[in-house]
């Protein structure tokens, strides 16, 4: 009786160790990274684990319930929810038309190049004291808090190259990542 | 309203045009979402100013087409138009003089909206113009 208890304890112990060894391995391969600011902060490049981010179309506003924004979440360093926008007024179609790309490529790649039209590391400035609702991460099971600080979205690159843009031209032959990308300055 | 008004109202709007300019620098182009041109102005917005019984009736555009507004030289007073009707509707739905800030989130759509979307927005535009005031 003894030596059964004593197993269960074992097992018990085994199975708890393994669950904290898994969660941390997890969290030592996910990671989100500033890499580059530009001079006067207009651009910055991110490196954020495909893990790390969320996408949806969201309602624009009560006044064109027609439109939608594009709209990643990007968990940083901090496990908050950083929102990043796409500054344009989309219709569902092109919107999901545009998030069903980037989330084959986030399906692909493990670390995704984000550009930016915002300072990455300025000061958090709390201007508003909204406190607005969690964001869910599927990968993680859990909810997290959103961040005070937000980007505009400029692009978005899979390590195999294939890129997402805020705004796609009529013009062929556009870049992406578009111009303002890679930050030279 | 006369063209030297218009001219008076770009002049004395300087800073918010060039905010305008300076966020949608990127979007010119843009054939896939609503907004098109360099200051964004929607097909709906685009009838509204060429409509002779419209809400800006008094001061119109004519034979205006979608792709011309890639050009700025048409772009820019279109959208100075719709920024000084906006203006006038976001004075109306506040109920006095509406700030910059206030006129650029109406001209976004953005003036009553309480999401948070509105909020990380205006959050954007206001780190492009502290950027844009330092230089």
């Amino acid at each position: 009786m003894n030596v059964l208890r004593r197993s269960k304890l074992i097992l018990i112990w085994l199975i708890f160790l393994f669950s904290c060894t898994t969660t941390s391995l997890k969290q030592a391969n996910s990671f989100y990274l500033v890499t580059k600011v530009s001079k006067y902060g207009g651009q910055s490049e991110v490196i954020v684990t495909s893990d790390r981010i969320v996408i949806e179309c969201g309602k624009y506003s009560e006044e064109y319930p027609d439109y939608y924004w594009f709209t990643l979440y990007l968990l940083d360093q901090n496990n908050e929810a950083i929102m990043t926008l796409s500054e344009i007024k989309h219709s569902i179609k092109t919107c999901s038309q545009k998030k069903k790309l980037a989330e084959n490529i986030l399906a692909k790649s493990k670390k995704i190049f984000i550009g930016v039209m915002s300072d990455a590391l300025k000061p958090i400035e709390k201007i508003s004291d909204d406190n607005f609702e969690p964001i869910y991460f599927k990968q993680f099971n859990k909810s997290f808090k959103l961040s005070q600080r937000s980007f505009q979205f400029a692009y978005l690159q899979g390590d195999a190259g294939a890129c997402v843009k805020a705004v796609d031209t009529i013009e062929k032959n556009q870049p992406c990542p578009p111009e303002d990308f890679p930050i030279k300055e | 309203m006369s063209p030297s008004w218009l001219y008076a109202f770009l002049v004395h709007k300087k800073i918010e045009f060039e905010i305008f300019n300076y966020i949608f620098y990127n979007f010119i182009d843009n054939g896939i979402g609503y907004g098109y041109g360099l200051l964004q102005i929607t097909k709906q917005s685009l009838k509204i100013l060429q409509d002779t019984n419209g809400e800006v009736k008094d001061f119109i555009f004519e034979d205006i087409r979608l792709k011309d507004l890639k050009n700025p030289d048409i772009a820019i007073p279109m959208g100075i138009r719709w920024l000084a009707r906006k203006q006038d509707t976001a004075t109306k739905k506040l109920g006095r003089n509406a700030t910059h800030d206030e006129l650029a989130m109406e001209y976004k759509g953005l003036l009553k909206s309480k999401t948070t979307y509105q909020s990380q927005s205006f959050k954007n535009y206001k780190g492009h113009y502290e950027r844009l005031k330092k230089k």
